[in-house]
């Protein structure tokens, strides 16, 4: 009874988001990027994104190599396929850190408010004061660089954001008659901010994270870029744009395969963003 | 006189609530006292800011924590003061022995969570006879086919039901504890008057079946006729006049507010072209006048009611606050 009716609300969850045909797209584009990383291994051995062959060096897009050889004769279309573990790794788990730590920061600054509000908000404001890129600067700096520090870094340089968003729209929803209501049936402040508060203000959260799933990504490689992110040779899309700018104009194809897909990751990210936003909020149901 | 005490559900004895900010000080409730016996209703009359919906808080413990303060009273639910209570106590309080009807259905219900969900919602947090989840489900559908809904709608969302319909499904939230009193602020004022009657009727019907005392708020004098057994009036925090439904409705003594609310309700058989107001607006509850605080408004005011809060004046328990029947707390006439 109840798994039927699970059932039914995934497959009319499914009906309202199949409506939104960028979405749909989206979600197609994400899967093919995800399906990527995960069978990246079969797609190309690992062994040839390390490879290096001299002869082979700053080839351009051919049949032996789709997107062409770096300076060492590293087969780039390896490269890039393997490089999307990184970055989907970096991006989801950087999003979903950030909105773990800020919807309990958050929920309790905007749902308690006075000394808690008071209290977070102010941290939070400290470390609003410093530019993100910078902050997770300052942190791969003091922990040193690796993937583990890096994604702690971008996680960091995220929370604030999500505290302000999410305090924000708690504040308007805590204020609703049924959360009233709630307390007036003996319902816990805990209960209340994860049933009946938060599931509320999920909408706008949704499309921050999802949204903010690309800029992680994008900040990882901008990281990366500036050589603070992953270290070579392991093989990250960031990474691999830092290492193109050198041979911009003999190999220009360099910087164009990496750059590609950032770019169709981060939209699809959005695009699914945008689509949840739609398929998920019950008052727009018809 | 111990079995008066027994049945004695609810005592209110001179509760004062401020709400206080750095600007201002709103007098809300200003020393009202009544109490409750187990199945009595008790209609609660006023003007919007008169302080019902504030005392209606007070019982639950629900005041805002940072801006309202009990300056004065206790509030004994079967013998205990609320507002000294922990949070902890009043959670079990809540829900399980006094449940609350809220305004407005329209606000009042969880958009994401079905309606059963939430009737069950009061059963899961106060599961004392620990029921398993099957029995909440079917105790959740006993409850809605007993406010008229029937039990297929359960696992259906706020949104699909229309104003009536969640009126009754936030009463059958209410009623699911079975609680000893029941608080409805103005339970249908956002309702038409066809539903409005269906409503009052229910609620009354569940109360004689269960033997729940309720508080009605209202602003409706009708709404008071049909359901109450006592009446007090509120005006500025105060309640003016209080007794039972014969004695506000029938009886010979009134409040010169009380007169006010009665002489303008349209009158059926009357043909006049105007409405008969009382004249004036409620006083600013931050600068309450000195001495009654009807006073300004009052078609019978003397010198005396300008300065000086008038006292209590009783007969067989019809209370009565104003100078025309008492003069130093003696009985005039």
């Amino acid at each position: 009874m109840n798994k039927s009716r699970k059932h039914a609300q995934l497959s009319e969850f499914w009906r309202r988001y199949k409506k939104n045909k960028t979405a749909v797209m989206g979600l197609i584009l994400l899967v093919i990027i995800v399906g990527m990383a995960l069978f990246a291994d079969l797609i190309v051995p690992y062994e040839k994104c390390i490879e290096q062959v001299g002869a082979d060096r700053l080839q351009g897009p051919s049949m032996a190599h789709f997107f062409g050889t770096d300076e060492f004769g590293r087969d780039l279309f390896a490269r890039v396929v393997h490089g999307s573990r990184y970055s989907l790794l970096i991006g989801l788990a950087t999003s979903l850190m950030a909105l773990a730590i800020g919807a309990v920061l958050g929920a309790s600054a905007g749902y308690f408010g006075g000394v808690v509000d008071n209290v977070i908000s102010r941290i939070i404001d400290v470390f609003m004061c410093v530019p993100p890129v910078l902050l997770s600067l300052a942190v791969v700096a003091a922990l040193g660089t690796n993937l583990r520090n890096l994604i702690i870094a971008i996680t960091v340089s995220c929370i604030p954001g999500n505290v302000r968003l999410i305090r924000s729209v708690v504040l308007t929803t805590a204020e609703q008659d049924y959360v009233e209501a709630a307390k007036s049936y003996g319902t816990s402040n805990a209960r209340i901010i994860f049933r009946y508060v938060l599931p509320n203000a999920m909408g706008p959260i949704i499309v921050n994270t999802t949204m903010s799933i690309s800029t992680m990504m994008l900040s990882a490689a901008g990281l990366s870029f500036i050589g603070m992110g992953i270290q070579p040779p392991s093989p990250e899309w960031g990474a691999l744009l830092s290492n193109a700018q050198t041979y911009l104009f003999v190999a220009p194809y360099m910087l164009l395969f990496p750059g590609i897909f950032i770019l169709l990751s981060s939209m699809a990210f959005n695009l699914v963003g945008d689509g949840l936003t739609d398929a998920l909020d019950p008052k727009l149901k018809d | 006189m111990d079995e008066r005490i027994k049945d004695e559900i609810l005592k209110i004895e001179d509760l004062s609530i401020q709400y206080k900010t750095d600007l201002e000080t709103v007098y809300a409730v200003n020393g009202i006292s009544f109490s409750l016996k187990q199945g009595e209703t008790m209609g609660l009359v006023g003007e919007t800011g008169a302080g019902k919906t504030t005392t209606a808080l007070a019982v639950l413990g629900l005041l805002a924590e940072r801006t309202a303060k009990v300056t004065s009273g206790r509030v004994l639910f079967e013998g205990q003061d609320v507002c000294k209570m922990s949070e902890h106590e009043l959670q079990r309080l809540r829900g399980e022995k006094i449940s609350m009807i809220f305004q407005d259905p329209m606000t009042a219900l969880n958009p994401v969570l079905t309606v059963g969900e939430q009737i069950g919602e009061a059963l899961y947090l106060h599961n004392e006879q620990e029921l398993s989840k099957k029995e909440i489900d079917r105790k959740v559908e006993e409850t809605l086919e007993m406010v008229g809904i029937p039990r297929e709608r359960k696992s259906e969302y706020p949104y699909q039901f229309s104003g009536g319909m969640r009126q009754r499904v936030v009463i059958a939230i209410a009623l699911v504890c079975n609680p000893k009193l029941l608080i409805a602020d103005e339970p249908t004022t956002a309702l038409d008057v066809t539903i409005q009657a269906q409503i009052l009727t229910m609620i009354c019907d569940l109360q004689r079946k269960y033997g729940t005392s309720v508080i009605m708020i209202t602003h409706d004098l009708g709404v008071v006729a049909e359901t109450c057994d006592k009446v007090g009036i509120m005006y500025a925090g105060e309640i003016v006049e209080y007794g039972t439904l014969a004695d506000i409705f029938t009886g010979d003594c009134h409040h010169p507010y009380t007169e006010g609310l009665f002489g303008s309700i349209p009158s059926l058989t009357e043909d006049a072209r105007r409405l008969h107001p009382i004249e004036g607006l409620m006083p600013d509850p931050t600068e309450l006048p000195e001495g009654c605080k009807f006073a300004p408004r009052c078609t019978k005011c003397m010198e005396i009611c300008k300065t000086c809060q008038p006292g209590v004046w009783e007969k067989n328990g019809h209370q009565i606050q104003c100078h025309r029947f008492t003069e130093n707390g003696e009985v005039k006439r």
